[in-house]
């Protein structure tokens, strides 16, 4: 007895001197995961190029520090709403800037021309382009990185697409509502579904369900001809994270196989669908997919997309039918499930679609805008969300002819609550005005009008490619000036995270270091 | 005069039902009273016209004729609908506008200026919706058309003035996309649809006639200052010339700077600065942001590096937040970022209750506002906040409405994007044209520096006519005509099916 109550009272002693702060002990368990990600990968370096080990590690061992003390430090406290913001938003901050270690480490920008200040610039976009899945680059010799490098640039958007909050709430004992509001906070869409009555058994199941369906593709690919098992490994990473990275310049392009365009479409097509369908589907609800509105409306618009993107190319010339219908549908799926994954060959290839007619691609422009479902690893505004403003639309005309009239907006054969149809609304205007100040900022730091639209909307949306001379066979390094560069790596954290937790993260420190002020003067 | 020692049918009683057989009809009589007034306008430019051309004149003439007869026969054979219901009125606006359309491209066609349907279609269109797109270089064009095409664009902004004063506050019940305690101030000044009518018409002519003085003044020939004060005030665009303003010297310039920020601003601000109202006009926050969004635009586009004067920058946002179209030059040309500003400044457009379009600064005002309460909300969810413009709330009806509005414009304009852009017009250029004929402003970068769709594909111009008309009198009437129509065709379908099956009985 005495021996418990020592160990309580050690306990007890330990946990108070601990400093009380939520934000700060996710942000350490994320670190910590992160490195254990660059540690895995220094390893497949090692093994095979042996270029950038001592890159990888250091920067593990650096992210593991301040991680392991951040974590062992804090401890969580009460979960008020402006914690959640200030945990999310400055978790994924910090994550992308550890993330950029290993770049500056290795000298993976260091190329003649480029001084530090740019090379960390250019890290950084890189690290925010990866843990949000977007997928835009600005690596220009994809030689120069080792096989270990380039795998943890694919293992950054595998960590970003299921979230490292979730990972993080996952590891936490008992978070409760706080718990919730932070997978909310991080996840995509305006709802997330509860798997399991206990938020923590919730976001294991989520990342068991992101595991298998990870393993599923890798082997998937393994299976057809082309791709090597590091091949396969690597674009399961960022397949299932709709991220859309690729080892290879050509991404895609470098196989040059139908088959392979095929296995990657429908990886796309899950990974943009929501996960506690698939979950529901394993356990025993074959039509759980089939019963949703939204993954019903969500294939009839990539299949719609698809057909319309081909006729248009066809139409045109000069490229056949098959051909056209071929890379139709894989751009369409890739940029509409916000992957960014190209199939172009060559700059000159019928793959590169800023080559193809202009209404072609402004309905890709329209598919990264619009994304994928809800409760994926997508990103955009989501198909739901557009329901939901359509219905919202409708109904704004149909109470001009009856203004009294009650009338629900309905989203399938369920009546929306109205709180979430104003959310969706607010959202809606709110990713508007982030996207139009994003374009009026990269075109005043030097950006061109088409690439700019493209690439906030690219950033926005988590895709990766964007129009004009940032296209899928270009950099965005030639594309855009460093300063434009920085602000679209903030931008796709914002997009990432669905704006609110990056615009309002400051609130929670903001009001904390105003009591400690109060404190402090009332105390002297 | 006694009526006793008449015949039983002259009393009044017995008149009665004689009256009554006149057909009740909102939308007919709509287009009767604009024939009407239509007739006016181009009887005036053929009187003016005579000696330049009497050829065109004797056309003009001739129109002028066929519609005063067809709206005084409506007139005669028609009776006002007491209270028409919400649909029937706008889809009255639709027709009334459609049929005015239809009128100009005969009369383009009969003077020989266009010589196809479609290009009659699209420049007569541009003229009643007070966009500056035009399909023919004006400079060509005889005194009497000059003038007549510059009145359609006069025409259109009263017709636009009077639906977004008048017809529109009373069709959608008043209150439901300005929000209540504004409704309440304007309906001071509109407490009839009569008097509004008048004070809008007397406001209107007269800002016309100060603006064909003051150009007159600044040292344009007499014809020039008419055209181009009839196409300022109704924030038109049309200019007797192909390079609009870019001819002209500063003083114009400065003249038509001036005209056009009066006339993006709404009528009330107007009505109350004749009346010498210091309080509204000091309580509008609508007029404060007009302001605002003014300097703040011209100082944008004169920075460092843009190349462009602040006089020119200031005429250049003029011109794109009152949605008139005038242009000093190709400022196509400008930097991108100096575009990306006019883009959103075209697409927020005027204030509410002006000549101008797009979806109006009270409108984004209140949106932007709900967007900042609703991040409050996230971190204070029971907070109670309210939504206030010119320190009187706006009730979450009308947010909700409006948002519903701003949602409906987006997508409408996302649509006319796409089938822009199928004609091969790059994706940028396809978006402006979109946003720009939305908010009737016009010129779109890339395409028509000045307006001038010579070089678009003709079916893309026929596209357009029905954007044009979506801003002139507003996503949601056009939306709702639509559905409206799509409803009774629905019942006629359905009605034709019961009697079938009543048949087969």
């Amino acid at each position: 007895m005495t021996g418990v109550h020592m160990h309580r009272d050690t306990e007890i002693l330990g946990e108070r001197s601990k400093i009380e702060s939520t934000p700060l002990h996710i942000m350490g368990i994320a670190l910590t995961s992160v490195a254990v990600g660059m540690a895995l990968s220094a390893i497949v370096e090692f093994g095979s190029t042996n270029r950038d080990t001592t890159a990888l590690v250091s920067a593990a061992a650096v992210s593991a520090i301040v991680g392991g003390v951040l974590w062992w430090r804090t401890t969580v406290g009460v979960v008020r709403t402006r914690d959640i913001f200030a945990a999310v938003g400055w978790t994924w901050v910090m994550i992308t800037l550890f993330g950029s270690l290993p770049y500056i480490f290795a000298g993976t920008f260091a190329t003649p021309g480029v001084g530090f200040v740019e090379q960390v610039v250019n890290a950084i976009f890189e690290s925010a382009s990866g843990y949000s899945c977007t997928g835009s680059t600005v690596l220009v010799d994809f030689a120069r990185p080792g096989r270990g490098l380039l795998m943890y640039r694919q293992a950054t958007q595998w960590y970003g697409g299921m979230g490292v909050v979730v990972l993080a709430v996952a590891v936490l004992p008992f978070l409760g509502v706080g718990g919730l509001g932070l997978i909310k906070a991080e996840a995509p869409g305006p709802s997330s579904d509860r798997l399991s009555p206990r938020v923590s058994e919730t976001a294991k199941r989520l990342w068991l369900v992101y595991f298998v369906y990870t393993v599923g593709v890798a082997l998937a690919l393994f299976i057809v001809p082309g791709p090597s098992l590091y091949d396969s490994v690597a674009h399961a990473f960022t397949t299932a994270a709709t991220g859309g990275f690729s080892p290879y310049p050509n991404s895609i392009g470098h196989f040059n196989s139908p088959l392979v365009e095929v296995v990657l479409i429908i990886g796309m097509l899950i990974g943009a669908a929501n996960f506690s369908l698939h979950w529901r589907a394993a356990r025993g609800e074959p039509t759980a997919h089939l019963r949703d509105s939204e993954f019903r409306t969500f294939m009839g618009y990539m299949a719609g997309f698809s057909l319309l993107v081909a006729l248009l190319i066809w139409s045109k010339g000069p490229y056949g039918w098959a051909t056209s219908l071929r890379v139709g549908a894989f751009n369409v799926v890739s940029l509409g499930t916000t992957t960014g994954f190209s199939d172009a060959t060559s700059a000159g290839s019928a793959g590169n679609y800023v080559t193809w007619v202009p209404s072609a691609q402004m309905l890709l422009l329209f598919a990264m805008l619009i994304g994928g479902s809800t409760g994926s690893t997508a990103g955009g505004i989501k198909v739901m969300r557009i329901q939901v403003l359509w219905g919202h639309a409708l109904r704004a005309i149909r109470r001009t002819q009856h203004p009294k009239a009650v009338i629900p907006v309905r989203h399938g054969r369920v009546a929306v609550p109205e709180d979430i149809v104003s959310g969706v609304a607010g959202f809606f205007l709110l990713y508007i005005v982030v996207v139009v100040v994003g374009v009026g900022v990269v075109t005043g730091l030097g950006g061109d009008l088409d690439a700019s639209i493209g690439a906030v909307a690219t950033a926005m949306g988590g895709v990766g490619p964007a129009l004009g001379n940032a296209g899928p066979t270009a950099s965005f390094a030639n594309a855009f000036t460093q300063p434009a560069r920085l602000v679209l790596a903030v931008l796709m954290l914002i997009g990432r995270l669905e704006i609110l937790p990056i615009l309002l993260m400051f609130a929670g420190p903001r009001r904390t270091a105003g009591k400690m002020v109060r404190r402090r003067r009332l105390s002297g | 005069m006694s009526t006793r020692h008449l015949p039983a049918w002259t009393t009044t009683e017995a008149l009665e039902p004689l009256k009554r057989e006149k057909r009740q009809s909102f939308a007919r009589l709509a287009v009767s009273d604009a024939l009407l007034a239509f007739g006016a306008i181009t009887a005036l430019s053929a009187v003016a016209g005579m000696v330049d051309d009497p050829q065109d004149a004797m056309v003009l003439l001739v129109f002028a004729a066929a519609a005063v007869a067809i709206g005084s026969f409506g007139h005669k054979s028609l009776v006002r609908a007491p209270r028409p219901p919400t649909a029937k009125i706008l889809t009255g606006l639709v027709v009334t506008w459609t049929a005015l359309v239809m009128m100009g491209a005969g009369i383009y066609l009969a003077t020989g200026a266009i010589d196809t349907v479609g290009g009659a279609l699209v420049e007569s269109a541009a003229g009643f919706s007070t966009t500056a797109l035009t399909i023919i270089d004006p400079s060509r064009l005889s005194v009497g058309m000059q003038l007549w095409r510059a009145s359609t664009q006069w025409f259109g902004g009263l017709f636009g003035l009077l639906i977004g004063v008048i017809a529109l506050p009373q069709a959608l019940r008043s209150s439901s996309l300005i929000g209540r305690a504004i409704a309440t101030d304007q309906s001071r000044m509109v407490t009839r649809p009569v008097i509004g009518t008048r004070r809008v018409t007397a406001v209107y002519s007269g800002f016309t006639l100060v603006m064909v003085v003051a150009y007159a003044v600044s040292g344009l020939s007499a014809l020039d200052s008419v055209v181009h004060a009839l196409t300022t005030v109704s924030t038109g665009g049309f200019s007797s010339h192909a390079d609009s303003f870019a001819g002209f010297g500063g003083g114009p310039r400065i003249v038509a700077t001036a005209g056009m920020i009066v006339a993006g601003s709404s009528f009330f601000v107007i009505w109350w600065a004749i009346r010498g109202q210091v309080k509204p006009l000091l309580r509008s926050s609508e007029l404060r942001i007009y302001a605002v969004v003014v300097a703040v635009t011209t100082a944008l586009l004169s920075l460092p590096g843009t190349a462009m004067s602040v006089g020119d920058s200031l005429f250049i946002t003029a011109s794109t937040v009152s949605t008139t179209g005038y242009a000093v030059g190709d400022w196509t040309r400008m930097p991108d970022f100096s575009l990306t500003v006019l883009l959103v400044v075209v697409t927020m457009g005027s204030m509410a209750g002006s000549a101008g379009g797009g979806l109006r600064v009270l409108r984004v005002h209140a949106l932007l506002r709900s967007v900042m309460r609703d991040l409050r909300l996230q971190l204070d969810p029971h907070r109670v906040a309210v939504i206030k413009n010119s320190g009187r709330p706006v009730e979450e009806a009308s947010i909700d409405r409006i948002a519903g509005y701003q949602v409906a414009h987006i997508f409408v304009a996302a649509i006319g994007a796409f089938i822009i852009s199928i004609s091969g017009i790059g994706v940028v250029d396809s978006l402006w044209m979109a946003l720009g004929t939305l908010s009737t402003f016009g010129p779109a970068p890339g395409v028509s520096p000045f307006g001038y769709l010579g070089d678009v594909s003709p079916w893309v111009r026929l596209a357009l006519i029905p954007m044009m008309l979506a801003g002139r009198l507003s996503v949601l009437v056009v939306l709702l005509a639509v559905v409206w129509v799509g409803g009774l065709r629905r019942s006629a379908f359905a009605a034709t099916r019961r009697r079938v099956r009543a048949a087969r009985r």
